[in-house]
């Protein structure tokens, strides 16, 4: 091969619509046009298949195609010899294909008109560079090395999941460029993400949750595989649709329990992630953009280095905690600001939260915050630690060592963006102070 | 939504009219089975009483195309619009080989200047055409047009058309 498929993936994305040759059984050549072309590996692509043409019977009759791709920046030509393998209508690939039609279709208005009937995977048995002069690839190129490097510097320096989180988005902004991105981590007893952190939106949407399999990012986080789509669509879009399927799962009892998810405006380039470690998923990341074609392979490739990088780094942390008895009751009792109590109720039935009738949290982070509201209530009692709740019964934590800590971060940072008179402070390692800034008020629901 | 007006393509004269707008043009002949040569095309011309297709391509980058026809006279062609994706594929039967005439190498110029124009609101430069539709030892394949297909992305691409020879 003269060039490799590496080399020319910024010709996949359909920027300039490739063609597919084919041949009859007969020696009747035929040509259609492709608005998409998956890379797979080094040595395949799979291409879609939406209706049954040509083309198709072609291909299954002959298996021999020739490929034609063109580089939207230097506008060279490449024809590539491909050989029809097999169809997919099911897994990573066929999710990842239909949702990069599904922006496609949208982009072109044709929403309702493309579904995806199968991924078409082929072998590439050669590649050709078409003869003729080429432009010379523009210099602003990102290369994305040095910015991994330093990102996982950074990572590699935290040393709690609140530090990790914060490197995390700051090296998005400033390494990578990236205005809008959302981390979000899995629960894997709701089969849910909820959002973890995020940047760039008026609402940070701290909690929010969207089912696995729902959306670029449910979909992402089901089949552990990065989703890109280079332009707007409405199919994947998880505003209003989440609220819907979440009801449908049964994942929400209350509908105002539902935190809305944080997004821009008008998306038009988006890419989820999956945050993963040994095959395991923990989360996923998703950035956006209001420009189209804002995210490419390049960037595909970086953002999965780094977040595997980040998995690996939350996994290695040490259970914190073990020495923090000693420091109880340290803290000084702290003065109400207000005298007026703060009226908190709690649902046992989703351990939803709620405070002067405001959805607050749920989940495994409203149980935590129940628990030490109560324990304040009753002894006044304002520092804790990892460990004694990691090991209190009423919590019933999974098992999973990385639970505790994220849930924790969620509970910190929805009461901060809240500003309801709640507040979760660091207090040293594996320790924590509950700072209530008026009397309290707690009523517990079945 | 903005509904998409493509052109009725109902006869000759209106295939003739679609194919005198600035279109993407990509060629197919096929002489082994095994791989069919494909080649991007730079203009087109044709005639709509007597159904003859004249399709321009560079030699240096058609060589196999041009080899392919010389020794298997079918092939096919497919013309697309840009800004409205109305899409036509025609199936031809070639008769001659031959370097373009000087008329026809401005009509391949202008065909490019109008495509240029066609793209340029999707970020392409008229530099960049240049580039992707370099003219060199411009060559034409005179074919007979055969059969007419539909082939505007949706369910009914790859029909026949009403119009046929």
């Amino acid at each position: 091969m003269t060039s490799t498929l590496e080399s020319i993936r910024n010709c996949f994305d359909g920027a300039i619509p490739s063609a597919i040759a084919t041949c009859s059984g007969d020696g009747v050549p035929n040509i259609s046009l492709l608005s998409q072309v998956q890379y797979v590996d080094p040595e395949h692509i799979a291409l879609t298949y939406q209706f049954f043409n040509k083309t198709r019977s072609n291909i299954l009759h002959n298996p021999y195609a020739t490929l034609s791709v063109s580089d939207p920046h230097s506008a060279a030509i490449y024809r590539l010899n491909i050989q029809y393998l097999r169809t997919e209508t099911s897994g990573p690939l066929f999710e990842i294909m239909r949702a990069k039609l599904a922006g496609i279709a949208a982009h072109t208005g044709m929403a309702n008109v493309f579904r995806l009937l199968g991924a078409d995977v082929f072998r590439v048995l050669d590649i050709e560079r078409v003869p003729g002069p080429r432009l010379a690839m523009p210099d602003n190129r990102p290369n994305w090395l040095p910015a991994l490097r330093q990102s996982i510097s950074a990572i590699a320096s935290c040393d709690d999941i609140d530090g990790l989180v914060d490197t995390l988005l700051k090296a998005l902004i400033e390494k990578f460029g990236i205005q809008h991105a959302i981390i979000l981590m899995l629960d894997s007893e709701r089969s849910s993400l909820f959002t973890l952190a995020s940047h760039g939106y008026e609402n940070a949407g701290i909690g929010s949750e969207i089912p696995l399999g729902h959306g670029v990012i449910g979909i992402a986080g089901q089949m552990q595989v990065p989703i890109r789509v280079a332009h707007m669509i409405n199919e994947y879009g998880y505003g209003k649709a989440v609220r819907a399927s979440m009801q449908q799962m049964g994942l929400t009892t209350l509908l105002e329990t539902a935190i809305p998810m944080p997004g821009i405006p008008e998306c038009r380039s988006q890419m989820a992630v999956p945050i993963q470690t040994k095959n395991r998923l923990i989360g996923v990341l998703y950035v956006e953009s209001d420009q189209d074609c804002r995210f490419g392979y390049d960037d595909e490739d970086a953002l999965v280095v780094l977040t595997e990088y980040w998995a690996q780094a939350i996994s290695q942390l040490p259970e914190a905690g073990d020495n923090g008895d000693g420091l109880l009751n340290l803290v000084p009792p702290y003065q109400h600001k207000a005298s007026s109590p703060m009226r908190v109720r709690y649902f046992d039935r989703d351990h939803s939260v709620f405070i002067d009738d405001a959805y607050l949290i749920k989940g495994l982070a409203g149980a935590i915050l129940w628990h030490l509201l109560k324990h304040f209530q009753n002894t006044g009692r304002q520092q804790f630690s990892n460990r004694e709740l990691r090991l209190h019964p009423d919590l019933k934590l999974p098992e999973v060592s990385d639970n505790l800590e994220t849930r924790l971060v969620l509970l910190k940072r929805r009461l901060q963006e809240r500003r309801c008179g709640i507040s979760l402070h660091k207090a040293g390692r594996g320790m924590f102070n509950l700072r209530v800034e008026q009397p309290l008020s707690l009523e517990e629901t079945d | 939504m903005e509904i998409t007006k493509h052109k009725a393509l109902n006869n000759a004269a209106q295939i003739a009219e679609f194919l005198r707008l600035p279109l993407s043009i990509n060629l197919v002949a096929c002489k082994d089975k095994r791989y069919p040569s494909l080649t991007r095309g730079l203009a087109c011309r044709f005639n709509e009483l007597t159904l003859e297709l004249c399709l321009y391509v560079s030699e240096i980058s058609s060589k196999k195309l041009l080899d392919d026809v010389k020794s298997h006279s079918q092939l096919a062609a497919v013309f697309s619009l840009p800004s409205t994706e109305q899409t036509i594929q025609i199936k031809c039967r070639a008769q001659e080989i031959r370097p373009a005439k000087p008329d026809e190498l401005q009509l391949i110029e202008s065909a490019r200047q109008n495509f240029a124009r066609e793209v340029a609101d999707f970020g392409f430069s008229g530099d960049f055409i240049d580039h992707f539709l370099h003219a060199e030892q411009c060559m034409v394949i005179v074919t007979e047009a055969t059969e007419f297909y539909d082939q505007t992305p949706g369910p009914l691409a790859g029909s026949i058309l009403k119009y046929q020879p």
